[in-house]
């Protein structure tokens, strides 16, 4: 009897200190309601917000029935060759669609037409959203005017960034699964590091120590960058001879990408253990912060899913800018000069989060 | 009935059948038949009913047993009489779905009358449709029937359909008897047989 009344002073006492702690309360609560309205969202996109820019050399009532059937599931845009071609060279459409002149007269007297799709493979699923809805409308126009099923419609498929014209799920979520395991280390270790600083008393000995503070959270977030680079490298790897992930062809690219976009999540979680105050606030303040930049940057499903207000929004993320570097080279097999300005962007946003974060963090006074 | 109600009774059938009778050449009933197509195509209604209302209309323009026959040239000698009725029926549904869904593709066609030609006892209708960027041409094999005439063939620039048939035909006919043919063409156009759906262009 004792012993469970001095039980319910303990629970008494602990419920008290949590209740002190009303951000991290607060946290527990709109964090998680704010990354389930996150998570809901980007699954509110589908094939329509898919650019599919066609080139209709044909002009004719056929390639009209089909851009027509096209428009029901995808987002057409009728562009020249040379614009189309553009389009799928920067990653901003999955495929372009030549659909050749003389097609509406070939189809209309039974005379099979070869239609172009030149592709880029490493937006895997956004290709065969585009294939899906061809044989869709390929069978719409076919079925009835050809009655005994004659192909007329020919598919030649063509990449524009590189030799292969397909890869497999796993070498396009590898990257994606170890961009988010990197991300929630990096958060973690670097928010409860700076805070753990507080509860070994050390806070204040590095706060007269005669060092300026941006060496002592550069000297600290190095040494994580470079635990990051060698997790990401070593999953990659691990990728590499287990499921035969391509890593690019130039290892120099490939290293610069992994360093770009370790500092970039490494210098952006000094921001979140600036905003999260206390030990209890890490957890809800990392799980949404590494939530929805994993979600909104396409580490886990297809960018294309997410509504189009969301896809800008994520342009801001550095995630989204990490996985595109990360395709570029490991699956686009570009060098550095191609994916140059994406490293840039990453390199100047983690100086960036840098700067903010060291203006943001502050112990707490012991 | 007074001579007034007679009258009034004969002015009555005179009117109703006079497009049929002034349909009197070949071209003008083409004509006559094709701008009614073109009305049902430029409707807002769905798929399937302009295809219903088109199967209607056509119903008196194509002589789809002669093309059926003549698309089967020497194979029809394989089929029994009871076989040819049914797939003279079903060739009527194919023919008019596959002159249809041609026809369909053009979303608002404008046809040009080129004029008529007698040849070889038939009379041939060049017509066009005119798309912005390109012309077809569909030419139309006419038989008098009666009061108007029927079309034994449709050519869409080369390609003759009862020719296109033949071929086809031939090919499944070398391989195949004529049941097996009779069933793959129940299946798509038999009672039963899977309706096209709204969107199809």
């Amino acid at each position: 009897m004792n012993n469970l009344r001095k039980l319910l002073w303990v629970f008494r006492k602990d419920l008290r200190l949590i209740a002190r702690d009303r951000a991290a309360l607060a946290f527990m609560v709109i964090v998680p309601i704010i990354v389930i309205l996150v998570v809901a969202e980007t699954q509110g996109g589908g094939s329509e917000n898919i650019l599919l820019p066609v080139v209709n050399e044909d002009q004719g009532p056929v390639a009209n029935a089909l851009i027509k059937v096209f428009r029901e599931h995808l987002d057409v845009k009728e562009v020249d060759r040379a614009t189309g071609e553009n389009l799928v060279r920067r990653s901003e459409a999955a495929a372009v669609m030549v659909l050749p002149g003389e097609m509406s007269k070939r189809y209309l007297t039974n005379r099979p037409s070869t239609i172009e799709l030149l592709t880029d493979p490493a937006q895997g699923r956004e290709l065969s959203a585009i294939k899906a809805v061809m044989l869709l409308a390929d069978r719409d126009a076919a079925s009835l005017g050809d009655p005994f099923h004659e192909e007329l419609l020919d598919m030649k498929e063509r990449s524009l960034v590189g030799d292969r014209l397909k890869f497999s799920s796993l070498e396009q979520n590898v990257p994606g699964f170890a961009v988010t395991f990197v991300l929630l280390s990096l958060v973690f270790s670097v928010a409860f590091g700076l805070r753990d600083e507080e509860a070994w008393g050390t806070s204040g000995r590095i706060a007269i120590a005669p060092v300026a503070p941006w060496a002592v959270l550069g000297g600290k977030l190095l040494a994580r960058l470079v635990m990051g680079a060698l997790q990401l490298t070593l999953l990659l790897l691990f990728g590499h001879f287990m499921y035969k992930l391509s890593l690019g062809h130039s290892v120099l690219a490939f290293t610069l990408t992994v360093l770009a976009v370790v500092s970039s999540m490494a210098c952006f979680s000094v921001i979140v253990a600036a905003v999260a105050r206390t030990r209890e606030q890490i957890i809800p303040v990392g799980l949404s912060a590494m939530f929805i930049l994993a979600s909104i940057g396409g580490c886990w499903w297809p960018f294309f899913e997410q509504p189009r207000w969301m896809q800008t929004v994520a342009q801001a993320a550095m995630t989204t800018w990490s996985m595109s570097a990360l395709h570029d080279v490991m699956l686009r097999q570009r060098g550095v000069l191609e994916v140059g300005p994406k490293l840039l962007f990453l390199f100047a946003y983690a100086a960036v989060c840098f700067a903010i974060g060291q203006r943001l963090f502050r112990y707490a006074e012991s | 009935m007074t001579d007034m109600r007679r009258l009034l009774l004969l002015c009555s059938l005179w009117l109703a059948l006079a497009p049929a009778a002034f349909a009197a050449t070949a071209l003008d009933y083409t004509r006559n038949i094709l701008e009614k197509a073109r009305a049902i195509v430029n409707t807002d209604q769905d798929h399937n009913k302009k295809l219903a209302d088109l199967q209607a209309l056509l119903k008196d323009f194509l002589d789809t047993d002669q093309m059926g026959r003549d698309a089967l040239a020497d194979h029809a000698k394989q089929f029994s009489p009871a076989q040819m009725t049914e797939f003279l029926g079903l060739f009527r549904t194919l023919f008019q779905r596959t002159y249809l869904q041609k026809l369909l593709f053009f979303e608002k066609p404008v046809f040009d009358y080129v004029g008529e030609t007698p040849v070889d006892g038939f009379t041939r209708v060049d017509t066009t449709i005119d798309t912005p960027r390109d012309q077809f041409s569909v030419t139309y094999r006419m038989r008098p029937a009666g009061d108007h005439w029927l079309a034994t063939d449709i050519q869409v620039e080369d390609l003759s359909l009862t020719n296109n048939f033949r071929q086809q035909l031939d090919r499944l006919l070398s391989k195949g008897s004529a049941e097996t043919l009779l069933d793959s063409m129940r299946r798509k156009y038999g009672k039963g047989a899977a309706e096209p759906k709204d969107d199809e262009p």
